[in-house]
C-alpha cells in the first residue's frame, strides 16, 4: 500500500515538471537580426540599460511585457533574481541621469511579434508556448519553479 | 617641621599620580587613536553603504552623472577628505584633483544584477586632520577625567592621612611634649584609635611613662637617703674633734676636716703656699721622717700610729700630734692614705717634763744618779764596741758642809747650782755630767788613746771654774774647791762600779793630799 502511494506521488511530480518545462520564457529577435545567440549576462546588460548598441553601432531596442504581467515578473525574477519592484526602483533612480532609459513597454493591443518583424534592432521576450516562425530565439530562460 | 608627614605623603601620592597619569595618557592616546580610527572606519563603511547601490549602478552603467553624485555626496561628510569612483570600463570620477591617497579605504563595486562581476571600485580618503583632532580631543578628555580622578583620589588620601594618621600622631606628640617625666599624667588615646596601631602606640608610651615614673621615684628615694647619709657623715667628718685627712698616692692632701685645719694650722700654710693640695710631710718638723713613715704605711698596708712634731709653731709654741695612718683604696683603685691626728702637745710636754724630772736632779738640772748610771752604761757599751776609751771623773766639793753650816742651806744650794752651771759650760756636749748626790758629781768623757794630758786639761779647766767666787747672797760670796778623782776605761775597770770605785779612791787620795796642802796654805795665809 505504502509502496503504491510513493509511486503515485513520484508520477505526479514528474508530470508537473514536464508541464513547467513547457512554460519557459524565450528571448526573441527578428530572424534576420545579426543576433543569433546571447548570454544571460548580455541580456541583463541590454535590459538594464548597460548595453544600448551592438558592436557595429546599431542601436538595440528592448521591449518589456506590460507592467503587471506575470511573464514580466517571471522574466526579471529569473534573469536577475530580483523582484519587479526593485527593478522599477532601479529605473526610478536613473530617471534623471539621462544615461540610460528603461526598455519600451508593450501596450496591450500591440503584439511583440509584429514589432520584431518591423524592427531588426528590436528585442523582446515571450512565453515559449507562443513561439512561431516569425521570431528567432536568442536565449531561453528555464523557469525552475 | 617643614617635612610634615601628610605633606610628604601627598607629595609622594601626587608625584605617583602624575607619573601614572602620564603613562596612562600615553597608553590611552594610542588606544584612543585605534578606537577612533576603527570608529571612523565603521562610520565610513556605513556611509559607503548608503551610496553603495548608486555607486554600483554608476559603475555598472558607466554613468558619470551618477558617479559624480555618489562622489560628491560622499565628500560632503567631514570624515572624508576625498573619494574616487572608477569603473571597469575606464570611467574615473574624483571629488577633487588629488589623485593618490595614503589612507585609502577601497570598496569594490559589483554589478547590481550580477553580484559576481566586479564593475568598479570606490576609493575613499579619510580626513586625517579630523581624525587627529578627534583623537586628540578624545585623548585630552580622557586625560582630563583621569587627572581629575587622580586629583580627587590624592586629595582624599591626603585628607585620610591627615585624619587617620597625622592628627592623632600630632595630638599624641603634643601631649607627650607637655608631659614632664615623673609627673602622674598619662597620654590620652585619640578618639576612634583605641584598637589600632595608634592605640597600641599610646598604650606602650603610657607603659614607658609609668616605668620611667617608677624609676624616678626610686631614684628620688635613693637620692634622699644618700643625701641624708651624706649629711650625717659630713657632720661627723666636719664636727669631729680629731683631724681627719685623706692623702693621695703622692702624699698630698685630698681632703681634710676643719679640726685638721685647726690642729695642723693648715689655714696658715694654705695662705702661705697659695695652693690647694699641700704635700703632707711639709706640715711637719721633719718631713723626711714623715715621708718614710708614709712610704712604709703604703708598702706594708698596715695601720701605723706615732707622735710627730708639727713644722709650724702655733701661737709661738711647738706642737705635737698623734697620727694614725692606714691605707684606703679609692673607687678608681688608687692607693690612698687616710688618717687621724690628735693634738698631743700638752701630753707630750707633760711626758717630757716627767721624763726630765725622772732623769734630772731637781736642783741642778743635771742627770741624777739613776739616769747617769744608765747613760754611763750606754757609753761604756758603745766604747766597748768601738774600742773607745773613757775617762770617769769623780768630783767632790771640798768643805761644802762648811758652807752649809756657815751660810745656810740656801747658800749651799746656790753654790751647787752655780757649780753645776759652770761644769756644764766646761764639758763638751757629748760628755755626760751627773750629780751623784750631795756634793758629788761624775763627768764621763770620751778620750783619745788614753792621753793623760787631755784629762789633766779638763781637770785644770774645772778647777779654775771652781775657784772663782760664788755669790751666795747680797754682798756675800764664797769660794770652794773640789777634789777630782780619775778612772780610765778600760785600764782601770770594765764596769761602772769598778770605775767609780777606782775614781773614788783616786779622789780621796787627792783630797787627803789637798787637805794637807790646803791646811798648809791656810796656815801660811794666817801666818802672813
Amino acid at each position: 500500500m505504502m509502496r503504491y502511494l510513493i509511486v503515485v506521488i513520484l508520477q505526479i511530480l514528474l508530470i508537473s515538471a514536464q508541464a513547467q518545462a513547457q512554460a519557459d520564457i524565450v528571448v526573441v529577435v527578428n530572424p534576420n537580426s545579426k543576433l543569433t545567440e546571447l548570454t544571460q549576462q548580455q541580456i541583463i546588460d541590454i535590459y538594464m540599460g548597460r548595453t544600448q548598441t551592438l558592436a557595429d553601432g546599431s542601436k538595440l531596442v528592448p521591449y518589456d511585457q506590460p507592467m503587471d504581467s506575470a511573464i514580466r515578473v517571471a522574466f526579471y525574477q529569473s534573469l536577475t533574481g530580483k523582484s519587479l519592484a526593485s527593478i522599477n526602483a532601479y529605473w526610478a533612480r536613473l530617471l534623471f541621469t539621462g544615461r540610460a532609459s528603461p526598455p519600451r513597454q508593450l501596450s496591450d493591443n500591440m503584439r511583440l511579434v509584429d514589432i520584431l518583424e518591423k524592427d531588426l534592432n528590436a528585442i523582446g521576450y515571450m512565453d515559449s508556448i507562443d513561439l512561431n516562425d516569425r521570431v528567432s530565439v536568442v536565449f531561453k530562460i528555464t523557469i525552475d519553479e | 617641621m617643614n617635612n610634615k608627614l601628610h605633606l610628604r605623603v601627598s607629595r609622594i601620592v601626587t608625584l605617583g599620580a602624575i607619573i601614572f597619569a602620564l603613562i596612562a595618557s600615553a597608553i590611552s592616546y594610542s588606544h584612543t587613536q585605534s578606537v577612533e580610527q576603527a570608529a571612523m572606519k565603521k562610520a565610513l563603511e556605513q556611509l559607503f553603504s548608503t551610496v553603495q547601490r548608486s555607486a554600483e549602478i554608476a559603475a555598472y552603467l558607466e554613468s558619470r552623472d551618477l558617479a559624480w553624485e555618489v562622489v560628491e555626496s560622499l565628500s560632503r561628510n567631514d570624515i572624508i577628505s576625498g573619494s574616487i569612483l572608477t569603473s571597469k570600463g575606464g570611467m574615473t570620477v574624483a571629488s577633487d584633483e588629488q589623485s593618490d591617497y595614503d589612507e585609502v579605504f577601497r570598496f569594490p563595486l559589483y554589478g547590481p544584477f550580477t553580484p559576481t562581476e566586479q564593475v568598479g571600485e570606490v576609493r575613499i580618503q579619510l580626513n586625517e586632520s579630523l581624525l587627529n583632532t578627534r583623537v586628540q580631543k578624545s585623548a585630552f578628555e580622557q586625560m582630563l577625567i583621569l587627572v581629575i580622578q587622580i586629583l580627587v583620589i590624592a586629595i582624599l588620601i591626603l585628607i585620610m592621612v591627615l585624619r587617620v594618621l597625622t592628627y592623632p600622631i600630632q595630638s599624641i606628640a603634643a601631649n607627650l611634649h607637655r608631659i614632664v617625666p615623673g609627673d602622674d599624667n598619662n597620654l590620652d588615646c585619640p578618639k576612634g584609635h583605641r584598637n589600632n596601631e595608634i592605640g597600641n602606640l599610646v598604650d606602650d608610651i603610657n607603659k614607658l611613662l609609668e616605668a620611667t615614673r617608677a624609676t624616678i621615684k626610686q631614684e628620688q628615694y635613693l637620692r634622699n637617703r644618700v643625701e641624708s647619709l651624706e649629711k650625717h657623715f659630713r657632720l661627723i667628718f666636719e664636727q669631729a674633734s680629731a683631724g681627719i685627712f685623706l692623702l693621695d698616692g703622692s702624699f698630698r692632701l685630698n681632703s681634710v676636716n676643719q679640726a685638721f685645719k685647726d690642729i695642723a694650722g693648715i689655714a696658715l700654710e694654705e695662705r702661705r703656699s697659695g695652693k690647694q693640695n699641700i704635700y703632707f710631710p711639709d706640715l711637719f718638723y721633719e718631713p723626711a721622717v714623715v715621708r718614710n713613715i708614709l712610704q712604709e704605711v703604703l708598702a706594708a698596708g698596715k695601720q701605723t700610729a706615732c707622735d710627730l712634731r708639727l713644722g709650724n709653731l702655733i701661737n709661738g709654741e711647738e706642737r705635737w700630734v698623734h697620727c694614725l695612718f692606714s691605707t684606703a683604696r679609692s673607687d678608681s683603685g688608687n692607693n690612698l692614705i687616710e688618717g687621724l691626728i690628735v693634738d698631743v702637745t700638752e701630753r707630750t710636754f707633760q711626758m717630757e717634763r716627767i721624763l726630765f724630772e725622772a732623769q734630772h736632779d731637781a736642783l741642778t738640772q743635771l742627770f741624777n744618779r739613776r739616769a747617769g748610771e744608765q747613760l754611763l752604761n750606754i757609753m761604756l757599751a758603745n766604747a766597748r764596741n768601738n774600742q773607745g776609751q773613757l775617762a770617769v771623773l769623780l768630783i767632790d766639793l771640798d768643805d761644802f758642809k762648811l758652807i752649809n753650816d756657815t751660810h745656810g742651806h740656801e747658800a749651799g744650794d746656790k753654790v751647787l747650782v752655780e757649780i753645776a752651771r759652770r761644769m756644764q759650760l766646761t764639758v763638751r756636749k757629748e760628755d755626760i755630767l751627773v750629780r751623784m748626790g750631795g756634793d758629788e758629781f761624775i763627768i764621763t768623757l770620751l778620750i783619745k788613746d788614753g792621753n793623760r794630758d787631755e784629762i789633766d786639761q779638763v781637770v785644770n779647766k774645772l778647777q779654775k771654774q771652781f775657784t772663782a767666787e760664788i755669790e751666795v747672797g747680797s754682798d756675800r760670796s764664797v769660794t770652794i774647791g773640789a777634789s777630782i778623782g780619775v778612772a780610765l776605761f778600760p785600764q782601770d775597770g770594765g764596769d761602772i762600779e769598778t770605775l767609780i770605785a777606782h775614781a773614788d779612791i783616786d779622789m780621796y787620795q787627792i783630797k787627803k793630799n789637798r787637805k794637807t796642802a790646803y791646811s798648809y796654805l791656810l796656815s801660811t795665809q794666817s801666818t802672813e
